[in-house]
């Protein structure tokens, strides 16, 4: 069994009672045959950010999307964002693969949220300037290289403002200007009482983001 | 956000990406043309048997080569984007109407360039009420695209979609086909085309019912 708990220690003081915003209980995953998850139980409170590490194929990217709702387990329970009246569209996943239509712009694909999410398109501009889009907005996601496609899928996190960030290898490929991207989209969440996970390889990136890190 | 407007978004993005890939325009619309330029050629019927079966083939081919319309690449979706899709929709169901109501639209421009071309090469005896066969296509293409988008969330992932998708889309959307056909025979004979209409209409309505209320289930396949 895998338990780890995660709290940001933000009460400032304030006795209180915390409700986590993410708690997986004896969460099992399997795919007819292959276990992919094990008995997990996690906790996650306001301004926590937890690490996951583990080897290819140790189910990290899943647990990433039982978190997010988008994989249903095979037993256990799983809680996220109790308090919130559409838990999903408080959840910003940064997958390790940018989630873009390639036909669009990277500025047509950030309006393209911000507009089903009601968000002003001032925001996408402040945004695209935040992360060092704006020269390169107009270039089709195609034929953009993938430092700026990411840079553009961490965008997109960052102007839905979500409660859980849920991040899969968010470092790699990214020069020293999209790490620091990286590391403010990760510090802004927390600092809003949201919580973050990040999935990666590298010890040494979990050690310096993360408060807690599990392995699988 | 209101359901429709999600919807509307959805529906004008996803037009913006088919103009861009122009798969419609330069691939599937001069297939459609040749089949209905070859049928005459390969069948070498007599001009009056071509013209008798021109109306008909016509609308095999907006069956046939629509289905490819309504499952143009375009409209796919990467898993990463379907996921991004879950998250952000307030109410899956927008993402139904929005591919639908693009569908539909890209049918319908397809139907009226299909038909003068049809016409041309056909030289088919058109009924003297031919413009109501303008809600007809227009039924049909509604008919056609939500049927093409419910397979699409279907197969989506599926190992063998590409193959699978246009035989089930084809399949369900012969109802459809079938009202047209017989909305363009009563037209001919001066009948009323009523039930026909009420036909395509049912189609339609069961068509949007199953695609809604499925909507979430097929999301979280």
């Amino acid at each position: 069994m895998l338990a780890v708990g995660c709290d940001g220690g933000h009460a400032g003081g304030i006795l209180r009672l915390v409700q986590p915003l993410v708690q997986l209980d004896n969460v099992t995953l399997a795919f007819g045959a292959n276990q992919v998850l094990d008995d997990v139980t996690l906790s996650l409170s306001d301004g926590g950010c937890v690490g996951v590490q583990g080897p290819n194929g140790s189910g990290k990217t899943t647990l990433l999307r039982v978190m997010a709702t988008l994989q249903p387990v095979t037993a256990g329970l799983v809680t996220v964002l109790p308090l919130e009246e559409n838990p999903r569209q408080e959840i910003g996943l940064v997958g390790h693969r940018a989630a873009l239509n390639d036909l669009l712009t990277l500025r047509e694909n950030l309006e393209f949220i911000a507009a089903l999410r009601a968000i002003p398109s001032r925001d996408v501009e402040r945004t695209l300037a935040a992360t060092g889009l704006s020269p390169v907005a107009s270039r089709r996601a195609d034929r953009a290289s993938q430092g700026m496609r990411r840079r553009t899928d961490l965008a997109r996190a960052s102007l839905m403002n979500p409660k859980l960030l849920l991040l899969d290898e968010p470092y790699n490929g990214l020069d020293d200007a999209a790490i620091g991207i990286v590391d403010r989209l990760i510090t802004n969440t927390r600092d809003r009482g949201g919580a973050v996970v990040v999935v990666s390889h590298d010890p040494a990136v979990l050690a310096r983001v993360t408060q807690r890190v599990i392995s699988l | 956000m209101s359901l429709w407007k999600q919807a509307w978004i959805i529906a004008k993005t996803d037009l913006r990406v088919e103009g861009r890939s122009g798969e419609i325009l330069w691939i599937v619309l001069p297939y459609g043309a040749l089949a209905l330029f070859l049928i005459p050629i390969a069948t070498a019927l007599p001009l009056k048997t071509l013209s008798d079966i021109g109306i008909g083939m016509y609308w095999v081919v907006v069956l046939l080569f629509g289905m490819f319309v309504t499952l143009r690449q375009s409209s796919q979706s990467s898993p990463q984007e379907r996921d991004l899709m879950r998250l952000t929709l307030s109410d899956p169901a927008a993402l139904f109407l929005g591919k639908s109501v693009a569908s539909a639209t890209l049918l319908g421009s397809f139907q009226l360039v299909m038909g003068p071309i049809a016409v041309a090469f056909f030289n088919p005896a058109l009924p003297a009420q031919w413009w109501l066969l303008i809600p007809v296509s227009a039924l049909l293409a509604l008919a056609m695209a939500m049927t093409g988008t419910l397979v699409g969330f279907l197969v989506a992932g599926t190992r063998s979609s590409n193959a699978l998708a246009p035989l089930l889309a084809a399949g369900l959307a012969f109802p459809s086909l079938v009202g047209a056909s017989i909305a363009t025979t009563k037209l001919s004979d001066s009948q009323s085309i009523v039930t026909p209409i009420a036909l395509l209409l049912l189609v339609v309505a069961i068509t949007a019912a199953i695609g809604m209320a499925s909507s979430t289930l097929l999301e979280d396949q």
